[in-house]
């Protein structure tokens, strides 16, 4: 697992995302990529009727057989799959969510000699909403060892300049990259576009439910924080 | 004399020399005779019995005195021409000095010497001429094949047999534990999986990983890779074999062994193993270095992947210099 950026791309609109995405594309394919398939990252969010807490459960198909269950304090849970089923026993009682709230970054993915390009299309419910672009640089674990390197590479795909790392990213330059670091990242990028256009926005629902401490439970043993 | 050369020739000298001989001697004896009738001709002078006559033997005289002096002159040419050829054969050219009366020497087995003498004064005269010609010519075109005088100087020395192969375990592990306090952001792991040749297990800072498998204190296989890639297979043994999956640190193995090869020195092993492990050490900023030489990260998609063996500078694999 090397260091990833996700990096999101200004459109002028949503009826540009698709021709923005193309370009990329061409350009990635210009500078040697090899098309590897698709990925998808989703966001499933529910909320827990009891306490009122917002709990994010996300699928990265780079890791097939995890599950990572984010809480609104940034607090990650890494499950394996099972969590899935788990979570939906626990929804009609403890938890409920709510129907065109599931975000979905879906795209195709590249290999660029030791780089992993991916052009991902953000879809909250059925609306595109932004485009995001994963660079992964695979040899390197240290996000500040190669962080210029991988500016260098966005810089001339997206023919702008990079900004400093985003706010989760900024306070783990100098530490082992994890996969939690990715999903943390998307969890920025996502929160962002949901807030973009407030109709869309997610808000709390109000049926209120005991059975909060199963949650917590549940999370205890495996948690990452 | 003439006799005397002429039998104490031995039989090596050819027989052309011995005609010369005598076609000199011939020679010697026609100006004589020629001489002598110059003088016979003077001395019968002109007689004078009328003044008819007179001048008719005056004339007689001076033709007959012509006729003899040229005859003279003509023999005395050949003379020259003879004792020409005579110096030619003789090796008159050549003195040495009171030993040219061993040729006087009626002793025949000895007789031969002067003349071997001077055969072999004259092949050495020929060997020095040849040998000063070669010498000009070959600094003229000095052929330089290695940069190394040293051994250019010692290269009739026999060189001294290589030992760094054969090294007691004890004093590997003291010099690697002497690098180790040198080199801070690396550290070295020893390891003997396979009898008393070392293994080194190094990780340069969060960088890379390294394999040195070493025989005494020559290297002989280097393998690096990711910092997060595993070192060890399966079933819990060393593998020195497979590459990295990635291909940066495909190139910087390659580079590596290059770099060892460079580093190699049959007799000053010690040194060759302390040069190699500062030049990888170089390599702790593999990935935010840039190019020394186009100032930039990327060319090809890699970062540079070459370290200079002198300067430790970053290049790109193209960008080399």
């Amino acid at each position: 697992m090397g260091v990833v950026i996700v990096h999101m791309v200004p459109c002028s609109g949503p009826e540009a995302l698709q021709s923005t995405a193309d370009n990329l594309c061409r350009m990635i394919e210009r500078i040697g990529g090899q098309r590897d398939g698709v990925f998808c990252v989703d966001c499933e969010t529910y909320f827990n009727t009891s306490m009122g807490r917002t709990q994010h459960v996300l699928h990265d198909s780079e890791h097939p057989a995890s599950v990572f269950s984010l809480l609104e304090s940034g607090l990650c849970l890494v499950a394996d799959a099972n969590f899935d089923s788990l979570m939906n026993k626990l929804t009609p009682q403890l938890f409920t969510t709510k129907m065109g709230t599931k975000v979905e970054c879906k795209g195709p993915r590249y290999q660029v000699e030791d780089f992993v390009l991916k052009v991902g299309t953000v879809t909250i419910g059925t609306s595109a909403r932004g485009l995001l672009v994963e660079c992964e640089y695979q040899p390197c674990p240290v996000t500040a060892s190669c962080w210029e390197l991988m500016r260098e590479l966005m810089e001339s795909l997206l023919g702008v300049p990079l900004n400093q790392p985003g706010p989760y990213l900024a306070l783990r330059m100098r530490e082992i990259y994890t996969p939690v670091d990715t999903i943390q990242q998307y969890m920025e990028h996502f929160n962002v576009l949901r807030k973009s256009n407030p109709v869309q926005a997610v808000s709390a629902p109000a049926s209120g439910q005991s059975g909060g401490q199963t949650n917590q439970n549940a999370q205890t043993p495996t948690s990452k924080g | 004399m003439a006799q005397f050369i002429g039998g104490a020739q031995p039989p090596s000298i050819d027989p052309v020399s011995m005609e010369n001989v005598r076609q000199a001697l011939g020679a010697v004896r026609a100006v004589r005779s020629s001489v002598g009738d110059v003088f016979r001709t003077l001395a019968e002078g002109v007689r004078s019995s009328h003044e008819s006559e007179e001048r008719e033997k005056d004339q007689d005289f001076k033709g007959s005195l012509a006729h003899s002096l040229s005859s003279v002159h003509t023999k005395l040419r050949e003379l020259e021409t003879s004792v020409q050829n005579l110096s030619s054969t003789g090796g008159a050219g050549l003195s040495l000095g009171s030993t040219s009366h061993l040729c006087q020497d009626p002793t025949i087995d000895r007789t031969s010497l002067y003349v071997d003498m001077i055969k072999t004064h004259r092949w050495l005269d020929r060997v020095h001429e040849y040998t000063s010609h070669m010498a000009s010519v070959l600094q003229q075109n000095n052929l330089k094949r290695s940069n190394n005088m040293v051994f250019s100087n010692k290269r009739r020395q026999r060189l001294p047999i290589a030992t760094g192969h054969n090294v007691p375990p004890q004093h590997v592990e003291n010099f690697i534990g002497g690098l180790q306090r040198q080199l801070t952001d690396m550290t070295i792991d020893l390891v003997r999986p396979c009898g008393s040749n070392a293994v080194l297990k190094i990780t340069l800072a969060r960088t890379l990983k390294a394999i040195v498998v070493l025989r005494g204190l020559l290297i002989e296989w280097v393998l690096v890779k990711a910092y997060h890639e595993e070192l060890y297979t399966a079933d819990e043994q060393l593998d020195i074999w497979t590459p990295s999956r990635y291909k940066v640190f495909q190139k910087v193995t390659d580079h590596a062994n290059a770099a060892m090869l460079h580093f190699h020195s049959p007799n000053l092993h010690d040194l060759a193993v302390k040069s190699f492990l500062h030049w990888l050490q170089s390599y702790s900023t593999l990935f935010s270095d840039a190019c020394k030489r186009c100032n930039r990260h990327l060319m090809h998609n890699f970062p540079p992947t070459w370290r200079c063996v002198r300067t430790y500078e970053a290049y790109h694999e193209t960008c080399r210099p």
